[in-house]
């Protein structure tokens, strides 16, 4: 048990350490119009979907916290939103065939949207830029039709893994 | 037995958030020091960073190299030609400028226009959403950076180092909202703030705004930073005036500029490694 448990650990490690990696580097190259992808939002969702709402609260309170730690004014606001966008698709865990691509990429578009409008809502907003207009159409629509592109080929990868991890685990645990 | 799982899972949820709440109030406003939680985190991710950005620039130079050879050869002539040119143009400057020095000192002025010292860096990462324009640089608190120091970028300002770790430092560019510069207009010698908007940054401009009503503006101006700044010390340019607005309502001009700094391609940077004023 202990043995499939690493595992599992070892891989979500690297994920989050790749993550950190790709997101503040490699995708500043492929910006779109100076827009970025947040791939981020797209190994939470995917976490909260593939693996249930605890594994995907956990995964999104650390990514949020390096984020927090690396790019944030305060600690804690990214893994706060992070927390809940794992959390809140958990909840989708085993309700859906996890073959189908129609609900992980209707779930990224919607916490691209929810974590966007919230950074707006809490950092924009309150500093009095009232432009919501101007920042939907120049930053939010944008990231989240860029979010779900990127999300249509990385949800995949991240179902693979996990196949094999899960497909690890069980065999492991009926050897015992 | 669900119903007690699912409330103890609500239960953490609420404690995790209250925890963070309260992590966000405690580090509201004093985020230039940092713990050293974080900084043994960078001591992991930092080297990866660095050598996954300085992999990537390899790449993209050895693909654009086999690309451009044919018209590298041209350029090289051409260059060639245009060296000789600055060449003869350096001596002419040469000569003005030590003719400035001996007027400088004449007129005391040595100690405003006194060379900053500089130190080098790399920047290696950039803020993963598109809301800010933070970006971190290789090197921190090791080559005695401090916050508040001075970012520029060859011609021109770049920004300002908000948060210095052990081996990298943030910096928060003047391009991003939150920023806002003490400037000063070189023709009209007027006073004004140069701000960042995000609204403007796809344009890559910047907002200029209380200026006064009677400062007679051309497009064209040069916009420096003032000697009033807390921050940034006289004297560095920013960018130049490139539209103005018209409001014959308001008492005070906005306008908008083009900053010198290709905010879009940043590789080197400097720091000027003092700071202005202590506080």
């Amino acid at each position: 048990m202990r043995k499939v448990q690493f595992a599992r650990f070892f891989v979500i490690g690297l994920i989050i350490l790749i993550n950190l990696i790709l997101q503040p580097i490699v995708f500043q190259e492929i910006a779109f119009n100076g827009i970025v992808p947040n791939i981020f939002v797209i190994t939470i969702v995917s976490f909260g979907l593939l693996r249930g709402r605890a594994e995907g609260a956990v995964v999104g309170v650390i990514i949020g916290l390096l984020h927090d730690i690396f790019y944030g004014d305060v600690i804690g606001f990214y893994a706060l939103i992070y927390m809940y966008i794992g959390y809140a698709t958990g909840f989708f865990y085993r309700t859906f065939y996890r073959e189908s691509l129609l609900v992980p990429i209707a779930m990224i578009g919607i916490a691209d949207f929810f974590q966007n409008f919230i950074v707006y809502f809490f950092t924009f907003l309150f500093r009095g830029q009232l432009k919501l207009n101007q920042y939907f159409t120049m930053i939010i629509i944008p990231e989240l039709i860029y979010s779900v592109f990127v999300g249509f080929i990385l949800y995949r990868i991240y179902y693979f893994i996990n196949l094999y991890v899960e497909k690890n685990e069980w065999l492991k645990e009926n050897e015992d | 037995m669900s119903r007690r799982r699912r409330l103890t899972s609500q239960k953490i949820m609420t404690g995790i958030s209250v925890l963070f709440l309260f992590l966000m109030i405690l580090t509201w406003e004093t985020r230039t020091e940092i713990t050293p939680i974080e900084k043994s985190v960078a001591y992991v991710v930092i080297p990866v960073q660095k050598g996954v950005t300085y992999f990537g620039d390899w790449l993209v130079g050895s693909v654009n190299f086999i690309k451009n050879i044919n018209e590298l050869e041209q350029l090289n002539q051409l260059l060639s030609e245009e060296v000789h040119q600055l060449i003869y143009e350096n001596k002419i400057l040469e000569q003005s400028k030590s003719e400035l020095e001996r007027l400088r000192t004449l007129y005391e002025l040595d100690q405003r226009y006194a060379d900053y010292p500089k130190t080098g860096s790399r920047v290696i990462s950039k803020d993963p959403g598109n809301w800010y324009h933070v970006f971190a640089i290789d090197k921190g608190e090791s080559a005695g950076f401090k916050p508040d120091m001075v970012v520029m970028s060859g011609a021109g300002l770049l920004g300002k180092i908000i948060e210095v770790g052990p081996n990298y430092s943030k910096v928060r560019s003047i391009i991003d909202d939150k920023s806002s510069v003490s400037a000063f207009i070189v023709r009209t010698e007027d006073l004004c703030i140069v701000k960042g908007d995000l609204t403007l940054y796809n344009d890559g401009l910047l907002r200029v705004e209380y200026i006064g009503e009677d400062v007679n503006l051309i497009i064209g101006d040069e916009v420096t930073t003032s000697h009033l700044g807390e921050v940034y010390p006289p004297g560095i340019l920013i960018g130049h005036i490139v539209e103005i607005e018209n409001n014959p309502n308001r008492l005070t001009q906005v306008a908008y500029l083009k900053p010198v700094v290709d905010f879009k391609h940043m590789e080197e940077v400097l720091v000027i490694n003092r700071l202005w004023r202590n506080q």
